[in-house]
């Protein structure tokens, strides 16, 4: 294409010669980042400084910019300025820059608050977060016992839609996963356990750690990253295109519509998946012991009606409920914390994932601390 | 104002479109459109809802490709180049979107200085000060450029836009709808922004609107377009005047006449 030809012609240039500064060629915007080195390194002698312009063939706002911010430092320098040549055009441009009343200190900054300051900021901000969780918690409640009290404004449709989308399309993932899960404790479990001639009790290892703690906690969090995010982006998004609003001047509560239908088909919603990650976890196990360690299925399955108590089975299976109200609150509660932007959108579903998780470990942990004060 | 149709003839052409049609399946937007852009112009499409005016302009931005037909963009023939070609020549056009289509994530300044910074390797402090003089240049303060989109009124916005499509001083800007969902007094400031942008940096300006006082007050040419076709073309002052039913119902409607009062 010959351009670097075409550049070369077309670049801006400048030439200081004792007290005589002559510019030249194309002064527009793509041109001006070598002559803005050029013009830092340079070092202005003594005395007036006189500008010869009319090689200049073009200026644009840019090039006019970096000649008068030029000027001016030069005579804030105290260097008298003589400028020559300038033609017609580029001199309108300058001019124009001129009339802006533009200066390099005119350029705002974004004040950074000192620590303490930044600290205290974050404190309040981090505190009215945590009221604002309250508060939202409050009115989903209020908005529950309304409902309560008026069935006929259930919303049973939305609360199907919402069910076939957080339990039946997520059964194959969850399924998998603690498959996988189940043949890796297996497996990891089997290689300890045959040293010690025990390897029957693989089916308790499996089948308590599974049910107890891992089926639980591992589908808690693919639905947080599956279904609490898809939530947050959702009421996000219908947040900034003024959708929420809508809702609401049709005296309709986002609450009803949005946040309680999610909430109940969850609820609904992670048990299920929870038995279905149990059942699975022990099958991958089963199949691993019976490869790896030669346990028949009938064996292995007789061994876990004996290993697994009902109230294991139960303990796991009540901790799913508070895991899926913990997902749903926080997903749709930052849902509502968007405002203005995509950006905004794909913050709070981060921020969304990352507390539920959070949240649900924590919650977990506290649940096993809880059982074992009770000796369960 | 208008340059008068001599003077536009002897400019040279800055898009040039020749028998271009545009079709999804078989839906059809436009077909056998020709169009000539002169140097220095004002020009407006106009035309009611999905009568393709949007997607005319950004065809002609380069944003979108025409289904046939040929196209030619600041001298270049479009279809014959790459996309490298293609990023290059978009850089000497600016886009005003309807909507702003400011990055939220960036404040004002940022926003306006996001051009420079990605094509120029000027240092941060001269990107910023340019920045703010285009800021100065739309008639907004320094201190608006700390903002961020969110917190911009409508006005705001749109002035905001246009001065991050004139951040590369573009030779030809196109304006989706610049003065729509603005109060009239915004809307005339906008229009006379228009102008001075116009009169100071002479580009070349492209205007998609629904708003009779803009093309009273900014168009030097007009272009009507209806069901896929160009219906009239000329000066207000020429449309006004035609016999053209299609033209008359478009021009004549209370508001086009109040507009025309006024000017």
């Amino acid at each position: 294409m010959g351009e670097s030809n075409n550049n070369a012609s077309l670049a801006a240039c400048f030439e200081l010669n004792g007290n005589t500064a002559t510019c030249s060629g194309h002064w527009t915007v793509h041109q001006l980042a070598q002559l803005e080195s050029q013009l830092a390194r340079t070092r202005w002698p003594a005395g007036p400084v006189r500008f010869e312009l009319n090689g200049i063939q073009r200026m644009d706002t840019g090039g006019a910019w970096l000649l008068q911010r030029l000027l001016m430092k030069l005579e804030r320098e105290r260097h008298t300025v003589e400028t020559h040549g300038l033609r017609p055009e580029a001199a309108g441009m300058l001019q124009l820059v001129q009339s802006t009343g533009m200066a390099p200190d005119v350029v705002p900054r974004q004040t950074r608050a000192g620590m303490l300051e930044a600290l205290g900021r974050r404190s309040l901000k981090t505190a009215s977060r945590g009221i604002g969780l309250l508060a939202f918690i409050g009115e989903m409640g209020a908005a529950w016992l309304r409902q309560i009290r008026h069935p006929r404004h259930i919303r049973w449709r939305e609360i199907a839609l919402a069910l076939g989308e957080a339990g039946h399309k997520a059964i194959g993932i969850v399924g998998l996963l603690a498959f996988l899960l189940g043949i890796v404790i297996a497996y990891q479990g089997g290689v300890q356990l045959r040293q010690y001639g025990a390897s029957l009790f693989i089916a308790d290892l499996v089948g308590l750690s599974m049910v107890r703690e891992l089926a639980p906690m591992i589908t808690a969090i693919i639905v947080a990253g599956r279904t609490g995010s898809a939530y947050t982006a959702q009421i996000g998004t219908m947040q900034v295109t003024e959708e929420v609003d809508a809702l609401r001047s049709m005296g309709i509560p986002p609450m009803d519509m949005l946040v309680l239908p999610k909430l109940l088909a969850l609820v609904i919603a992670l048990p299920l998946l929870t038995v279905f990650a149990d059942i699975m976890g022990i099958l991958g196990g089963m199949v691993m012991s019976a490869v790896q360690l030669d346990i028949a299925f009938s064996t292995y399955i007789e061994r876990i009606g004996v290993a697994v108590s009902v109230k294991s089975y139960l303990v796991g299976l009540g901790k799913a409920p508070v895991f899926a109200a913990i997902i749903a609150t926080i997903g749709c509660y930052q849902g509502f914390q968007v405002v203005g932007s995509a950006e905004s959108v794909g913050r709070r579903t981060t921020i969304s994932v990352v507390h539920s998780i959070l949240a649900v470990i924590v919650v977990d942990a506290g649940f096993s601390v809880a059982f074992s004060r009770m000796g369960i | 104002m208008s340059a008068g149709p001599t003077a536009q003839a002897l400019a040279p052409s800055v898009v040039t479109v020749r028998d271009l049609t545009m079709c999804y399946g078989r839906k059809v937007i436009h077909e056998h459109l020709d169009l000539e852009l002169h140097q220095g112009e004002i020009l407006a499409i106009v035309g009611g809802s999905g009568s393709g005016k949007t997607t005319l302009l950004r065809e002609m931005a380069l944003l979108q490709q025409p289904s046939s037909g040929t196209l030619q963009v600041l001298g270049q023939e479009v279809a014959g180049l790459d996309e490298a070609q293609i990023l290059h020549l978009q850089r000497r056009i600016g886009v005003l979107f309807q909507n702003g289509a400011l990055f939220g994530g960036l404040n004002v300044l940022e926003n306006i200085g996001a051009p420079l910074g990605e094509h120029t390797a000027m240092s941060n402090t001269l990107i910023k000060e340019i920045a703010c003089l285009k800021l100065a240049l739309v008639g907004l303060k320094p201190l608006d450029g700390l903002l961020y989109p969110s917190q911009l009124s409508g006005g705001m916005r749109k002035r905001v836009a246009l001065a991050r499509a004139i951040a590369l001083d573009p030779e030809l800007l196109f304006l989706d709808e610049p003065t729509s969902g603005l109060d009239p007094l915004s809307a005339d400031a906008f229009d006379e922004l228009v102008l001075d942008l116009k009169a100071t940096l002479d580009p070349t300006i492209v205007l998609v609107t629904h708003d009779m006082d803009t093309l009273w007050r900014v168009a030097d040419r007009v272009v009507l377009l209806g069901d896929g076709r160009l219906i009239a073309e000329g000066s207000m002052r020429d449309l006004a005047r035609s016999q053209d039913p299609a033209v008359v119902r478009f021009f004549h409607s209370p508001r086009g006449r109040a507009a025309q009062a006024s000017a």
